[in-house]
C-alpha cells in the first residue's frame, strides 16, 4: 500500500452541511415498490429510516461553501489564511473544470490558492485529508478539504436497493501546519471498476452499457465482499504501523454505508458501540466521500471538541478504493451537523 | 459446524420459522433475495469459505448450500 506520514499537520476543524429535505423510508418504501413486511425487514436489519437530500437543482459545491463558511468562521480564520483547497467528489458541477477551482472563488479566496479536485467516493475524505498533509507538511500554511456528494441525484429513481440509501452533504475540514502525528495508507483495485459505477457518464461507451442510463449502478454483494475482505485488516494494518493497540484508539470513525455493513465491520473488529459508530446512513443517508465528517458532526461533535483523541478514519467503497488514518486530534473546531439553508 | 446447526443458522438468516430443509427450493423462498444472500455470504466467510454472490445465484435447494460450504460442515 501507498503509507504518508506526518508529524506537521493538523486537522483542527470539521463542518458538515446536510441537504435539508428530509425523506423518511416509511414514506418513500411505496413509491420504490418495497411491500410493508420487506420494509420492516430493511429498517430492521440494514437500518433504513430517514435521510437528508438536497432539493432542485443544489449542488455538492453548494453544500461545501456553506461548510467552508462557517469552518472559516469557527476558527477565526479570514480567506486570506488559506494557501488551498481540495474538493473531493463525483458530482461537480461540471465535468470540465475542476469544480474546487470555482468553490474557492465563490469561498473568497485569492488567486494564490491552489484548487483542484479529486474524483474520489466512499474512501475520498481519507485521501483528501492524506493529500492536504502532503502539501501542509510541504510548505502550505491551511489547506480547505470539502468533500461531498450529491447522490441523490445519481441515484435510480425508484431502486431498491440504491435510492433509499443516498444522503447529500458536503463538509469541509482543515488542515494545517502544526504538530499533530498522523499517519494514512491508501489502497486501489481497479478489477472492481464496474462494482459500483454510473454507466454512460463518462467518455467511454462500451456496447453493454449502451440502453442504460447514467445513473450509478451497484452489486451490493459484490461491494460488501469487498468490504468483508478489505476493511478489517487495512484497520488492522494502520494500528500496527501507527503501533496501536485497538484500545488505544477513541473512536474509530469509518464510512457509513449502512449499519448493516458496520454491524458486520464491528463485530469482525470486536468493538464496542461506543467507539464505533454505525448511525449516520440510519438518519442522513449514505453520505459517501462526507459519511467520515458527517458521522464526526452527527455523533461525536462534542468529544472531538472538547478533548485530545486518537482516532482511525477508514474509507471504502466505489473504485474500488480505500485507505485508512491514524491520527491524534487535539480539540477541535467541530460543531453539530447543519442543514443547508438557502443563500 | 454440524448439519443440524448449518441448516438451523440458515433458517434464521432467512428468517424462516425452522430450520432450511435439504430438499427446499430457495427460489421459493421470499427472503433468499438480495439481503438474504449478503447474510448467507458473511456466513459461509465466517465458515472460511469464500463466495461470490453469483454462487448463490446459481444454487437451487438446501442441499446445494451444503455442497457449496464442503468439508466446513460434518457429513
Amino acid at each position: 500500500m501507498a503509507e504518508l506520514a506526518f508529524t506537521d499537520a493538523a486537522l483542527t476543524g470539521v463542518v458538515t452541511t446536510v441537504g435539508a429535505r428530509r425523506i423518511a423510508f416509511a414514506e418513500e418504501r411505496e413509491a420504490l415498490g418495497v411491500s410493508a413486511e420487506d420494509a420492516e425487514r430493511l429498517q430492521r436489519s440494514v437500518g433504513l429510516s430517514t435521510r437528508h437530500v438536497v432539493s432542485g437543482g443544489q449542488t455538492t459545491t453548494d453544500l461545501c461553501l456553506q461548510s467552508a463558511c462557517e469552518l472559516l468562521a469557527g476558527l477565526k480564520l479570514a480567506p486570506a489564511d488559506v494557501d488551498g483547497l481540495i474538493l473531493v467528489t463525483q458530482t461537480p458541477d461540471y465535468a470540465a473544470p475542476s469544480s474546487a477551482i470555482s468553490l474557492a472563488g465563490r469561498l473568497g479566496l485569492s488567486v494564490h490558492v491552489m484548487a483542484f479536485d479529486m474524483r474520489l467516493g466512499c474512501s475520498g475524505f481519507v485521501y483528501g485529508l492524506a493529500m492536504a498533509s502532503s502539501l501542509v507538511q510541504s510548505g502550505l500554511r491551511r489547506v480547505i478539504v470539502c468533500v461531498g456528494d450529491v447522490a441523490s441525484r445519481m441515484a435510480p429513481a425508484a431502486d431498491h436497493t440504491i435510492t433509499p440509501l443516498m444522503g447529500d452533504a458536503g463538509a469541509a475540514a482543515m488542515v494545517e501546519r502544526k504538530p499533530a502525528r498522523s499517519l494514512y495508507q491508501l489502497y486501489s483495485d481497479g478489477s472492481g471498476e464496474r462494482a459500483l459505477f454510473i454507466p454512460n457518464s463518462g467518455l467511454r461507451r462500451p456496447a453493454e452499457d449502451a440502453e442504460k442510463p447514467a445513473r450509478m449502478v451497484m452489486d451490493g454483494a459484490a461491494v460488501f465482499n469487498f468490504t468483508l475482505k478489505r476493511v478489517p485488516g487495512m484497520i488492522n494494518d494502520i494500528l500496527a504501523a501507527a503501533a496501536w493497540c485497538s484500545g488505544d484508539v477513541d473512536y474509530f470513525v469509518l464510512h457509513q454505508p449502512n449499519r448493516y455493513i458496520l454491524k458486520n465491520l464491528q463485530s469482525r473488529l470486536e468493538l464496542e458501540d461506543e467507539r464505533l459508530p454505525t448511525a449516520t446512513q440510519s438518519v442522513y443517508g449514505n453520505q459517501n466521500s462526507a459519511s467520515i465528517p458527517g458521522t464526526i458532526s452527527g455523533f461525536l461533535s462534542q468529544p472531538f471538541s472538547e478533548r485530545p483523541l486518537k482516532a482511525v478514519f477508514a474509507g471504502f467503497g466505489i473504485g474500488l478504493s480505500w485507505a485508512a488514518g491514524a491520527l491524534e486530534t487535539e480539540p477541535m473546531f467541530a460543531p453539530p451537523t447543519r442543514l443547508y439553508e438557502e443563500p | 459446524m454440524t448439519r443440524e446447526k448449518f441448516f438451523d443458522t440458515i433458517g434464521e438468516l432467512l428468517e424462516m420459522p425452522g430450520p432450511l430443509q435439504p430438499n427446499a427450493e430457495l427460489e421459493a423462498i421470499p427472503t433468499f433475495d438480495s439481503l438474504g444472500i449478503l447474510n448467507l455470504i458473511e456466513f459461509f466467510d465466517s465458515l472460511g469459505v469464500a463466495t461470490t454472490p453469483e454462487m448463490f445465484r446459481k444454487v437451487k435447494t438446501g442441499a446445494d448450500l451444503l455442497a457449496l460450504a464442503g468439508e466446513k460442515v460434518a457429513a
